[in-house]
C-alpha cells in the first residue's frame, strides 16, 4: 500500500533581483513517484537539485506550485494551516542535520515535546520516552541538556523525538551531515531499526552513498527531476558500489 | 580591493547601523540641550547664588552621561552581535583581529561624526525652542545664549563615551570565534540553594528601608534607599520567580502542560538578566521622574496661586519688636505676628513648637473665613522627635546672617506662602487668642514675623540693612520659584525622554539581535507540528514579559517609594494626581504601542518561518 504519492509535483521560487527583474528558479520539476508503506527510501543528488525542497513539501512545510502530494490518498494542498500542523504532529517525524533540539529543555523534555503538543496523557508520554530512550541508548542522558551531549547522542535523541508520537513517516534531512563516521553508522543503524523493527516508513536525504545503501530504494535527483531510481535487491556492499558508480557518472 | 570589500560589507549592514546612528544622533541632541542648561545653571549661580538649582542641573548632566554610557555600551554589544557573522567571515578571509577592530573603529568614527553633525544641528533647533519658552517665562536673554562652548562640550562628551565603549569592547575581537552569540543553557538547576535566601534578603532589604526611613529621613538616606529598592526588587523578582517556578515544576501535570511557555519565559528571563535589570532601573527612574515632574508642576501652579497673597514682604526678627520700632526705621504698613516658642515639658533648652494666635493665623493666610474649634493645631509634632521641618524652622528663627540664605527663603516660601495648611508640617501651633495672650505675657523669647505691602517709595536696600533675620520679597521669591521650577520641569522631561529613548533602544536592539534565533525556534516548533497560532502565543507572552514585567514591578516599587517619601519628607505627590495619572497613562500607551510594534515585527515572520 502506498503511503505517499507524488503527482506531477512542481516547485518554483521567484526572486526579485532588481526593480522589474524577477528570476524564476525551478527547484522541483514534474516529479512523479510513490512511497510504499514500511519502505526505506533515500533521495540523493547534488546540492541545489531539490532534495530538501522535496522533503519540505512532503512535510507540509511548503506548498507546491503545481501538482499534488497525496498522503494515504488525501491531498496535502487541501489541508488548512492547522490541519497541516496536525498532520506534522501525528503523521510525520522529522530528523535534521543540526538536530534541532531546544537548548532550554532537557533531553527528556525535548523527546516529550511532540506528545505534549498532542495533549497525550502524562503516563503514556513518560512510558514512551523511557521506551525509546532505552532502545536508542540515551536513557542515562535524559536529564541532561543538549549542550552536554555529543553530536551522535543528540541525533539519537532527535530520532527518539521523531518517533515519540508514533508517526507513520520519518523524514530525515542529512541526519549524518554533522557527524563523524562512527556516529553516522550508529544513527543509520537506528534509522534502519526504526524501519525494520518498528515498521516506520523512512525518507532519507543524504549525500553519502554509504548511508544511502541502507535504503530499499534510492532516487537520484538532478535539477528537480528524477534522473534514476535504483532498487536495492542485493547485498549492501554491492549496492553501495553500484550507487558510487552511478554517482560518479552523474 | 580589500577596502572595496570592506566598504561593500559596511554598506550592506547600513540598515543595522541605522538604528545605532539614530540613537547616537539623539544622544548628541540631548547632550547639547544639557550643556545649554548647564550654562544656565552656571550663570544663575553666579547671579543669584542659587546653588541648589545649579547642583540639580549638574546632577542631571551626570545622570544623562552615566545612562548614555551604559546604554551605548549595551547597544554596541548588540550591534557587534548583529555583525558577528560579517566579522567571522572577514576573519575567515584572513583579516587579523586588530584589523577587524580597526574596521569597527573606522565604521564608528564615520557614523559618530555624522551623528555629531546631525545631532548638533537638531540640538540647535531644540535649544532655540527651549530658549523661546524660557524667555516667555521671564528669563533674561543674556543667560540663554548658545556659545561655541556648548557645541564643543556636547561633542566632546559624546566622543569620550563612544571611545570608552569602543575601547571597552576591544576584547570582543581577541576572543576566538566571537562567541558572544552562543546561547547558554538554562542555569536554574545550579542555583538550588540560593533562591530562597536571596528572596528573603530582598524582602528584608525592603523592610529595612521602611524602618530606616521611618526613624531617620534625609536626602542621602532617601537616595541610598532608592538604590537599595532597585536592588531588592531585582533580588525579589529574579529569585522569587525562579523559586516559584521550581516549586511549580514539582507539579508535573502543570509543568508539562505549560512546558514551552514557562520554560521559554524562564529561559528569556535568565538570559536577559542584565537587560531586565537595566529596564527595571530605567522604569523606576521614569516613574520617579513622573512624580518629580508633577511635583515641580505643582510648585509652578502654587506659585501662580500665591500671587493673590495680600502681603508683598515677609520679614522676621529675633527681637521683640513692635510696629513702632519698624516705623522708626522708616518702614510702614506692616502687620506683625508674634511667634511664641513652646517648650516641651521635659526639655526646656530648645523650643519644640512655635505658636501663633488665631488672629495672626488669619493675617498670615490672608483668609477671612472663621476656623472651627477653639484651638487649632496645624501641626502636632511627636514627642521628642526632631524632624526636618523643626530643624529648618529653628534655622530660620535663630541663624542671623546665614550663609545659606536661599535655603531659608525656600523654607519660608514653604511655610508662609505655600504649605502652612499642610498638616504634615510639624512645627507651628495656632492658639486661641485668649490662650495666646496668656502665654504672651509670660514669654520673653518670642520672634516677630512682619508681613507688609511694598509702598511706592519703598527702599529695599535700607530695609535689607535693618536688624532683621530674614527678608523675603514675594515677587522676587515667586519669580525665583517659577524660574527654578520651569527649568526643573524641562530638565525632568528631558531626563524622562532620555530614559525612554535608552529603554526603547536597549529593548529594540535586543529583539533585533535575537530575531534570527526567534525565527529558527519558530521554524523548529512548526516542524514539530505546532500551529502558527500557538507559536505566536508563546512569542507574544515572551515579548510582553520583557516589556511589561519591569514596568509593573517598577510601578509597584516606585509607588512604595512615593508613599515613603510622602510620609517622611512631607512631599505631596498626589497634589496633582490628575497630571500624574495623565503622565502614567501616556507612558503606558507609549509602551503598549512599542510592544505592539515589536510583537508585530517578530510574529509576522513566524508564518513565513
Amino acid at each position: 500500500m502506498d503511503i505517499l504519492q507524488i503527482c506531477s509535483l512542481k516547485k518554483k521560487y521567484r526572486k526579485k533581483i532588481s526593480k522589474g527583474t524577477v528570476v524564476e528558479t525551478v527547484a522541483i520539476d514534474d516529479l512523479n513517484f510513490k512511497i510504499e508503506s514500511g519502505s526505506f527510501i533515500s533521495i540523493m543528488g547534488k546540492s541545489g537539485c531539490g532534495k530538501t525542497t522535496l522533503l519540505k513539501l512532503i512535510g507540509g512545510l511548503d506548498t507546491p506550485t503545481e501538482g499534488e502530494i497525496l498522503y494515504k490518498g488525501k491531498p496535502l494542498t487541501k489541508l488548512s494551516h492547522d490541519q497541516l500542523a496536525q498532520y506534522r504532529r501525528e503523521q510525520i517525524g522529522f530528523v535534521f542535520q543540526d538536530y534541532n533540539l531546544m537548548d532550554s529543555l532537557t533531553i527528556k523534555e525535548n523527546i516529550m515535546l511532540p506528545m505534549l503538543l498532542d495533549n497525550k496523557k502524562l503516563k503514556e508520554i513518560e512510558e514512551s520516552v523511557m521506551y525509546y530512550a532505552q532502545r536508542f541508548g540515551i536513557r542515562k542522558h535524559l536529564n541532561k541538556y543538549p549542550g552536554e551531549l555529543s553530536g551522535g547522542e543528540q541525533q539519537r535523541a532527535s530520532i527518539c523525538r521523531a518517533l515519540s508520537n508514533n508517526p507513520k513517516l520519518i523524514l530525515a534531512d542529512e541526519p549524518t551531515g554533522n557527524l563523524d563516521s562512527q556516529s553516522s553508522k550508529e544513527v543509520v543503524r537506528c534509522l534502519k531499526e526504526m524501519n525494520q523493527e518498528l515498521g516506520k516508513t523512512v525518507a532519507l536525504v543524504t549525500h553519502d552513498p554509504y548511508i544511502a545503501s541502507f535504503a530499499d530504494e534510492v532516487i537520484l535527483l538532478k535539477d528537480g527531476i528524477i534522473e534514476r531510481c535504483l532498487v536495492n535487491h542485493m547485498e549492501k556492499d554491492q549496492f553501495f558500489k553500484i550507487l558510487t558508480k552511478h554517482l560518479n557518472a552523474f | 580591493m580589500l577596502l572595496k570589500i570592506l566598504f561593500k560589507n559596511f554598506r550592506s549592514s547600513l540598515k543595522d547601523y541605522l538604528l545605532f546612528f539614530i540613537h547616537q544622533s539623539l544622544m548628541v541632541v540631548i547632550f547639547f540641550v544639557m550643556t545649554f542648561f548647564y550654562r544656565i545653571a552656571f550663570k544663575v549661580r553666579e547671579m543669584d547664588n542659587v546653588s541648589s538649582l545649579a547642583s540639580f542641573i549638574y546632577a542631571a548632566v551626570a545622570i544623562v552621561v552615566i545612562i548614555t554610557l551604559v546604554s551605548t555600551n549595551m547597544n554596541l554589544r548588540n550591534y557587534l552581535m548583529i555583525r558577528n557573522k560579517d566579522y567571522n567571515f572577514l576573519a575567515i578571509l584572513g583579516i587579523r583581529p586588530q584589523m577587524l577592530y580597526l574596521i569597527l573603529c573606522v565604521e564608528f568614527a564615520m557614523g559618530s561624526l555624522l551623528a555629531i553633525l546631525v545631532g548638533l544641528l537638531s540640538g540647535s533647533f531644540c535649544v532655540l525652542g527651549i530658549a523661546n519658552l524660557l524667555t516667555k517665562a521671564g528669563f533674561q536673554n543674556d543667560i540663554l545664549l548658545v556659545s561655541i562652548w556648548n557645541y564643543l562640550n556636547s561633542s566632546f562628551i559624546f566622543i569620550v563615551i563612544i571611545v570608552i565603549c569602543i575601547a571597552g569592547n576591544g576584547k570582543y575581537f581577541s576572543r576566538s570565534g566571537n562567541k558572544e552569540n552562543s546561547e547558554s543553557t538554562i542555569e536554574w538547576e545550579s542555583y538550588k540553594a540560593y533562591d530562597l535566601p536571596f528572596l528573603l534578603i530582598g524582602c528584608l532589604i525592603v523592610m529595612g528601608i521602611l524602618v530606616n526611613l521611618w526613624f531617620y529621613y534625609s536626602v542621602l538616606n532617601s537616595l541610598i534607599s532608592m538604590v537599595l529598592l532597585v536592588g531588592s526588587a531585582c533580588l525579589i523578582v529574579f529569585s522569587g520567580s525562579r523559586f516559584i517556578f521550581k516549586k511549580m515544576r514539582k507539579n508535573k501535570k502543570w509543568y508539562y502542560q505549560n512546558l514551552l511557555t514557562s520554560n521559554r519565559m524562564m529561559y528569556q528571563f535568565n538570559k536577559n538578566k542584565k537587560l531586565l535589570f537595566t529596564i527595571f532601573s530605567l522604569n523606576f527612574l521614569i516613574f520617579y521622574l513622573m512624580g518629580s515632574i508633577t511635583s515641580s508642576y505643582g510648585a509652578l501652579i502654587n506659585a501662580e496661586d500665591q500671587e493673590s497673597y495680600p502681603y508683598d514682604v515677609v520679614a522676621i526678627s529675633e527681637l521683640k519688636m513692635d510696629e513702632n520700632v519698624i516705623n522708626e526705621s522708616g518702614i510702614t504698613a506692616f502687620e506683625t505676628i508674634l511667634i511664641l516658642p513652646v517648650y516641651d515639658s521635659s526639655d526646656n533648652s530648645e523650643p519644640h513648637y512655635w505658636g501663633i494666635s488665631l488672629n495672626s493665623y488669619y493675617k498670615l493666610m490672608g483668609k477671612e473665613e472663621a476656623l472651627a474649634g477653639k484651638e487649632i493645631i496645624l501641626i502636632s509634632q511627636q514627642e521628642g522627635a526632631q524632624n526636618n521641618a523643626t530643624t529648618a524652622m529653628k534655622r530660620v528663627l535663630t541663624i542671623a546672617g546665614s550663609s545659606s540664605n536661599y535655603q531659608i527663603q525656600k523654607y519660608f516660601q514653604e511655610i508662609i506662602f505655600g504649605k502652612i495648611s499642610n498638616k504634615n508640617l510639624n512645627n507651628i501651633i495656632v492658639f486661641s487668642d485668649e490662650e495666646f495672650q496668656q502665654k504672651y505675657s509670660d514669654s520673653n523669647n518670642e520672634m516677630t514675623l512682619f508681613l507688609g505691602e511694598i509702598p511706592m517709595n519703598f527702599d529695599k536696600t535700607a530695609f535689607d540693612q535693618s536688624n532683621l533675620l530674614v527678608t523675603v520679597y514675594k515677587q522676587d521669591l515667586l519669580q525665583q520659584i517659577k524660574n527654578e521650577n520651569q527649568i526643573m520641569f524641562l530638565i525632568f522631561i528631558l531626563l524622562g525622554l532620555i530614559m525612554m529613548i535608552q529603554l526603547g533602544s536597549s529593548l529594540y536592539f535586543r529583539f533585533f539581535t535575537d530575531r534570527n534565533q526567534f525565527l529558527a525556534d519558530a521554524r523548529f516548533l512548526k516542524q514539530l507540528g505546532m500551529t502558527d497560532k500557538g507559536i505566536k502565543k508563546i512569542y507574544t507572552k515572551e515579548t510582553a514579559m520583557l516589556i511589561f514585567l519591569p514596568i509593573v514591578t517598577s510601578f509597584l516599587w516606585s509607588g512604595f517609594f512615593f508613599c515613603a517619601e510622602m510620609k517622611f519628607q512631607n512631599v505631596d505627590f498626589l497634589e496633582n494626581s490628575g497630571l500624574f495619572m495623565a503622565f502614567g497613562i501616556s507612558y503606558f500607551l507609549i509602551e503598549l504601542a512599542f510592544y505592539k510594534i515589536l510583537e508585530r515585527q517578530l510574529v509576522s515572520h513566524v508564518s513565513y518561518g
